[in-house]
């Protein structure tokens, strides 16, 4: 019982270093953004940086097996897509 | 689940094809086995729809319709005491569709609905999500929103743990979920990713995910360098109506993608994952562990090169190898055909 209370603490220590790392990787990102212009954008556009070229090159059918073996597989529910440029047309 | 048969999917190709919209048919075949006795073989159809404006019209919808039918046979059904008591057999089949449809407002803003539906006649599961994100800082920061929900629905099936306590999943067990992922183009060649979710489960603790990645493109190379790092933790007070103990998990993943000659690119990339539960019944501490590498490749053909045909496919393949600390070995390799009309 002393154990689990002790593995219930680290984790949560665990959770709060995580969240403080994400927030100020995200605060400090932002602080350093600079605004891109459409025609830099041309290598973000390339098949091997967008999400659908990336899925289409991926091994799918293994990493819904893995799900019979890891709990945790998924981490998260689904992410979203798109394009790095979404006015550039096309 | 009813099959669609191949004249039903000649027929909607015939249909998307003469609809003004872009459009795209997939089709995808797999098969995977692994050193407990279990093979599985796919069968999956992707239809897209989209309407996305051109420049001059900033509003534009997309549908997708996704239909998998994967068949199972384990050789040795003494080894899986789960599908034994629940299936009765050594074969059965999950057949899943996926609709989604998602909007674009103005080319910066863009909502999002899916609904999917999955069954093996015993086990079934529904999935309803809604999600929207946002350009920012002239597009280089996207800010998105997702929510989900999922009813499972499943036979009940009890275990003795070790302290004589049964256990085992509710038959019907529900999850909401939500996600925040921030897109960042922090230079002309990079890509990081920020996302973060919270998962409630009914019948277990909370689940917090923390994902970092980056996307780095080498032009002299004309490849790009994709590292993510992946962080879950499910842990808190954990009842008999649960098979397993508290778990967290690091999931790292590398890869390496390299533009080819023309219309060609492929893919290599290096999984590991690691896990750690502590059991319910005396807190015992286990972990987990897994290797995958993985290859893929895609080509496109353009019109011409398609004679009569006179459509312009792109092919893919891809191929994983698959490793655990607990001796499980597993391979799969997957193709898919995809149409452009």
């Amino acid at each position: 019982m002393g154990g689990s209370r002790a593995v219930a603490g680290g984790q949560k220590q665990g959770e709060e270093r995580m969240r403080i790392a994400i927030l100020l990787l995200t605060v400090l990102t932002l602080a350093g953004c600079e605004t891109l212009k459409p025609y830099e954008k041309e290598y973000l556009l390339s098949p091997v940086m967008d999400d659908d070229g990336i899925t289409k090159l991926s091994a799918n059918l293994m990493s819904s097996a893995s799900g019979n073996f890891e709990k945790l597989a998924a981490g998260a529910p689904g992410g979203v897509g798109g394009s790095s440029c979404p006015t550039c047309g096309g | 689940m009813r099959r669609i048969t191949p004249a039903a999917w000649a027929g909607l190709a015939f249909i998307v094809s003469q609809a003004s919209w872009a459009s795209t048919i997939t089709q995808t075949v797999g098969a995977y086995s692994d050193n407990q006795g279990l093979t599985r073989h796919r069968v999956g159809y992707d239809v897209i729809l989209d309407g996305g404006g051109g420049v001059a019209n900033l509003t534009g919808s997309s549908y997708e319709l996704a239909v998998t039918h994967d068949a199972y046979q384990r050789s040795d059904l003494t080894t899986d005491e789960y599908d034994r008591e629940i299936y009765g057999s050594g074969y059965k089949t999950n057949d899943a569709v996926t609709a989604s449809a998602s909007q674009t407002w103005d080319r910066l803003t863009e909502t999002r609905v899916l609904a999917a539906y999955a069954t093996d006649q015993k086990v079934s599961s529904r999935t309803f999500s809604v999600g929207a994100s946002q350009w920012q800082r002239s597009e280089t920061v996207r800010l998105s929103v997702d929510v989900s929900r999922t009813l499972l629905e499943q036979p009940l099936y009890q275990i003795l743990d070790y302290d004589s306590k049964e256990v085992g999943n509710p038959p019907i067990a529900s999850s909401t979920g939500a996600t925040v992922q921030l897109r960042h183009l922090a230079t002309p060649t990079t890509i990081v990713d920020y996302s973060a979710s919270h998962i409630v489960t009914a019948n277990r603790p909370d689940t917090n995910t923390g994902t970092l990645a980056v996307r780095q493109f080498v032009p002299q190379l004309s490849a790009a360098f994709h590292a993510t790092l992946t962080r879950a933790v499910n842990r808190g007070f954990i009842t008999t109506e649960t098979n397993y103990g508290q778990v967290d998990a690091w999931i790292v993943e590398t890869a390496y993608l390299q533009n080819l000659w023309k219309g060609a690119r492929s893919r290599l990339a290096y999984r590991y994952y690691k896990e750690d539960e502590t059991t319910r019944a005396y807190g015992d501490e286990t972990v987990f562990g897994s290797d995958t590498m993985s290859v893929g490749m895609a080509q496109d053909i353009p019109r011409r090169a398609t004679g009569s045909l006179g459509i312009p496919l792109t092919i893919e393949a891809a191929a994983a190898r698959y490793l655990t600390n607990v001796a499980v070995a597993a391979n799969s390799f997957e193709a898919s055909v995809t149409a452009k009309f």
